[in-house]
């Protein structure tokens, strides 16, 4: 997530009324959008701690799972927040891209362990 | 904020379809039931005797948990090999779940009575009973909608009934009958595929045991502890320790012929038997092929015992010390 600190680094200001009703509306569209995630999640959590006592690995996995859900629910809001920023005329594109500079290098790493946990669950549940 | 997202189109696009999909697996449920294995409990803590000869074994009821599942959660349950998921037939899926839940505690109750009689009928030991009625523990509502479950027939044709055959014999060839119930009388059409659209069971009330019986309450359903419920209490009432040290595990149903009936979720109650280290599971000859598939696949040490009726299940306990020498 990239935090405000770093804006101010490269002098953005944002009115902080403008920036809690953007955060509120972020945050909103992107709940929207993942819910579907979200009850998977949340199916996924159940079905596997009614069989802990049998399967507890698959447990590990479904909470992993769910852990991925919410990061990604943190990813897609954090994207839409700033377009709404640049949509706002609060942030310009060259803002936002020196912005996107600072993130970490190695950003890719939890996309690949992201990647192994899905084979891995799709393997674990038999769905595959 | 509508011109934004009109904007950003692509990201609809991209997660609307896949949430709508998401969100029906997530939350659509069917009529149908997930099975999953449960745990084997003491029926020494659900059936008490006032005076009983002590055993260095024990004999436990198996259980499994049944819920109605989302989408998802029933194709998982199809997929994994220890859950189980059962799609209601058409009579079933008219029940309430009200309605579903008061079969199972019926069938539970009739499970426990059957027990105790046949129980102190085999042991010699004195008990006095009395049939009062047939209770009524499924109804199919396509063909009748005036019986409910739990209602009560004391008379079939202004006639009282004093077995079960008795009761079918009266309904055979009859294509309309007169039931007397507690609190009204109805009279029932055979529908046009021959049936009056519902099940019955002797409702027999306990008066008065040489031994004093406590039954517990429990949220427990359905009738497969009979059989083991019958011996355990042949057990505490017999001087002799059929457990012979042994933790026991057994399913079925047991009828007043001591016959035992096939049960639900075998290969679920093979697991747990397994997980709790049974040494023995008594498992009704109907079921055996599934327990037999969930045993191999285990690779159990419970030894699996297919039986038919109750004295066989004693013959097995009172020959298991010499067959294993």
């Amino acid at each position: 997530m990239i935090k405000l600190d770093k804006m101010e680094e490269i002098g953005v200001h944002i009115n902080e009324n403008v920036h809690f009703s953007t955060e509120i509306q972020s945050s909103l569209i992107s709940l929207f959008l993942n819910y579907g995630l979200i009850a998977i999640s949340y199916n996924l959590c159940e079905f596997t701690f009614s069989i802990v006592r049998y399967r507890p690995l698959n447990v590990g996995l479904a909470v992993m799972f769910s852990f991925m859900t919410i990061h990604l629910i943190v990813i897609v809001k954090n994207y839409l927040y700033f377009e709404l920023l640049v949509y706002k005329k609060l942030l310009t594109r060259e803002q936002l891209a020196t912005i996107q500079q600072n993130k970490n290098n190695y950003w890719y790493i939890k996309y690949i362990v992201y990647a192994i946990l899905i084979v891995i669950s799709l393997f674990r549940f038999h769905i595959l | 904020m509508i011109e934004f997202l009109k904007k950003k189109g692509f990201l609809l696009f991209i997660f609307i379809p896949i949430n709508i999909v998401f969100i029906l697996l997530g939350n659509v449920k069917t009529e149908s039931d997930i099975l999953i294995p449960n745990k084997i409990n003491l029926v020494a803590s659900n059936i008490k005797l006032d005076e009983v000869y002590e055993s260095a074994g024990s004999f436990n009821m198996v259980s499994v948990f049944t819920r109605t599942g989302t989408a998802m959660q029933n194709y998982l349950a199809q997929k994994e090999v220890y859950t189980d998921h059962y799609v209601f037939g058409a009579s079933q899926s008219l029940l309430t779940v009200e309605e579903r839940n008061l079969r199972g505690k019926i069938s539970y109750n009739i499970g426990i009575i059957n027990s105790i009689i046949y129980a102190f009928e085999t042991a010699d030991k004195e008990i006095d009973y009395y049939l009062d009625g047939f209770i009524v523990i499924n109804i199919d509502k396509t063909i009748n909608e005036q019986l409910k479950i739990g209602d009560i027939i004391q008379q079939v044709d202004g006639k009282t009934i004093t077995n079960q055959t008795e009761f079918f014999d009266e309904l055979y060839e009859k294509d309309t009958i007169e039931l007397t119930l507690a609190d009204r009388t109805i009279t029932m059409e055979r529908a046009e595929n021959g049936y009056f659209g519902f099940s019955i069971n002797p409702n027999y009330i306990i008066e008065n045991t040489e031994v004093k019986v406590t039954i517990a309450e429990v949220n427990a359903q359905g009738g497969s502890g009979g059989l083991i419920q019958t011996l355990s209490l042949y057990d505490s009432l017999t001087e002799k320790d059929y457990t012979g040290g042994l933790k026991i595990v057994g399913t079925g149903t047991i009828d007043f012929e001591g016959r035992v009936g096939p049960i639900g979720g075998v290969k679920q109650k093979v697991l747990a038997a397994d997980k709790d280290d049974a040494d023995i599971f008594f498992v009704p000859e109907e079921n055996y092929q599934d327990a037999l598939e969930m045993h191999q696949y285990l690779n159990s040490k419970v030894k699996l015992v297919k039986v038919g009726t109750f004295v066989e299940t004693v013959e097995y306990l009172e020959n298991y010390g010499e067959s294993n020498d």
